[in-house]
């Protein structure tokens, strides 16, 4: 089945993954999996240099539009950011984005990472978080509800919490959730499933740092039925990236 | 042919989690697994005696199942005569578990067992562990030259495992923590095909990831089929060349 992921990278991992930090690698992955298109933000953008990284993907994915990215914004840097986020959201490849609370070392309860939140909101309409810090449901719930035009994927559905994540999903329809991590808890879908339906639910793979493969076996043995897949794997992803609109 | 090299079965005191033998069973059958290593979690949480004899049994009750008896290192009393006994009744393997009873790699007692289960010629299996940890359990249960199975080496750590395979030919790797493209295949370029061991960690973690992932592997059908079963058995000393 065709598929659309919501969570991927472009850039230099320090680990034994050959071909990595090439767009080649990222189109061989999803041609072997039948991805149309994968959401990524920059490794160096995420490691490093926020301006480097996400101009490195810009110039990087032009031309694919099988590509898609996600702005990476930091909280330690609020103006930058904002210039960032008026740079690159017009650009026709760029469809959200992305935070990462311990890459940047700020949780998502910093009074930064709230003022960052505000600048995002007056500008787009999707934003991905890897999540991190004290209270990090209730300061999700608290954006979801005060910024109801901005649609949240919750990277990894928060791990070992994936329960806590669905409860959330469940009664903040602008909270989604994706599953894609090298903790593969037998089940962890299927529970999500059961507290928040299929509609709050996307596919993830967070390649090519993890291989496609690893997380398919996982959402492949979920119990979802047809119409579901159909929803996790293409619907959902393709109305929460905006895909309809372009 | 399939069989896992990594299952348990019992109770996790931590809570949140079905680890049932029925479970593990239900798993098994599913995805028509031949055979599958198989210790008692009773046996890493509380007393390896009374967990070995719940493995003893459960094995004898389904057959598919292959005995792994587990040992504490920081118990000592008894810890050389179940190795006796477990080898004498025809356990496959001992595993040990540092990461989770709170003891580390280079600890006289456990290097002691390893001395006498490479007399025995036993097979061990050990967790990978963190950075550093299988470069120590390749210096010093490496030249011992009995065969170590490392579980659950990750994107942080399957580095180490390609360099310290490729140095000491006795050791191998489970795959149930590989999930980056191409690893698998790199760490059988650089240390040997013949030293990856298929294993999902059911039922705690989901079969089909670790499946899945190794069935999209770029092998050649030979080396698949030594990583889903060949590689094991001659691992355990029970088959291959």
């Amino acid at each position: 089945m065709q598929k659309i992921d919501v969570h991927g990278h472009f850039g230099l991992w320090n680990f034994p993954i050959p071909g990595t930090n090439r767009v080649e690698h990222l189109l061989a992955l999803c041609e072997q999996h039948d991805i149309r298109h994968t959401a990524c933000s920059s490794v160096l953008a995420l490691c490093y240099s926020m301006e480097e990284g996400n101009a490195e993907i810009a110039a990087a994915f032009a031309g694919h539009p099988q590509l898609l990215a996600y702005v990476y914004v930091n909280a330690n840097f609020l103006p930058e950011s904002v210039a960032e986020m008026e740079r690159y959201l017009s650009l026709p490849n760029f469809v959200g984005v992305k935070i990462h609370a311990s890459y940047s070392g700020v949780n998502n309860a910093d009074p930064k990472m709230q003022d960052l939140m505000a600048e995002i909101a007056r500008r787009a309409r999707l934003v991905k978080i890897h999540s991190g810090g004290p209270d990090v449901c209730g300061v999700l719930a608290r954006w979801a509800e005060q910024y109801p035009h901005v649609n949240f994927i919750i990277a990894h559905a928060l791990g070992t919490a994936v329960e806590d994540a669905a409860r959330l999903a469940a009664s903040h329809p602008n909270l989604y959730l994706e599953f894609c991590s090298s903790w593969a808890g037998a089940g962890k879908i299927a529970r999500a499933l059961d507290i928040c339906g299929a509609t709050q639910l996307l596919f993830g793979t967070d390649m090519d740092l993890i291989d496609p493969a690893f997380v398919i076996g996982q959402y492949e043995s979920a119990g979802l039925t047809e119409e579901q897949k159909q929803a996790v794997y293409w619907d959902n992803p393709r109305r929460v990236l905006g895909l309809d609109d372009r | 042919m399939l069989i896992d090299a990594n299952t348990c079965f019992g109770l996790c005191p931590r809570g949140g989690r079905d680890l049932s033998l029925a479970t593990l069973l239900a798993v098994l059958r599913r995805h028509e697994v031949d055979q599958a290593l198989a210790y008692s979690l009773r046996g890493v949480e509380y007393d390896f005696l009374s967990g070995n004899e719940e493995t003893r049994r459960v094995c004898q009750e389904h057959p598919q199942l292959l005995p792994v008896a587990t040992v504490h290192p920081g118990r000592h009393v008894h810890c050389r005569d179940e190795i006796l006994r477990v080898a004498d009744e025809g356990f496959a393997a001992v595993r040990f578990f540092p990461d989770v009873q709170g003891w580390p790699i280079v600890y006289q007692p456990f290097l002691d067992l390893c001395e006498l289960l490479a007399e025995v010629g036993l097979p061990i299996i050990l967790p990978a562990g963190p950075p550093g940890q299988q470069t120590v359990i390749g210096e010093r249960v490496g030249p011992l030259g009995i065969n170590v199975l490392l579980i659950g080496s990750g994107y942080g750590t399957n580095a180490e495992t390609a360099s310290v395979l490729a140095r000491w030919p006795s050791l191998y790797t489970e795959s149930h923590m590989y999930d980056t493209p191409g690893t698998l295949e790199y760490v059988g370029e650089v240390a040997g095909f013949d030293r990856l061991v298929f294993g999902s960690n059911s039922p705690d973690r989901s079969f089909e990831a670790a499946y899945h992932h190794g069935a999209c592997a770029h092998f050649t059908a030979g080396q698949r089929a030594d990583f889903l079963a060949g590689n094991l058995l001659r691992f355990l000393g029970r088959g291959g060349d």
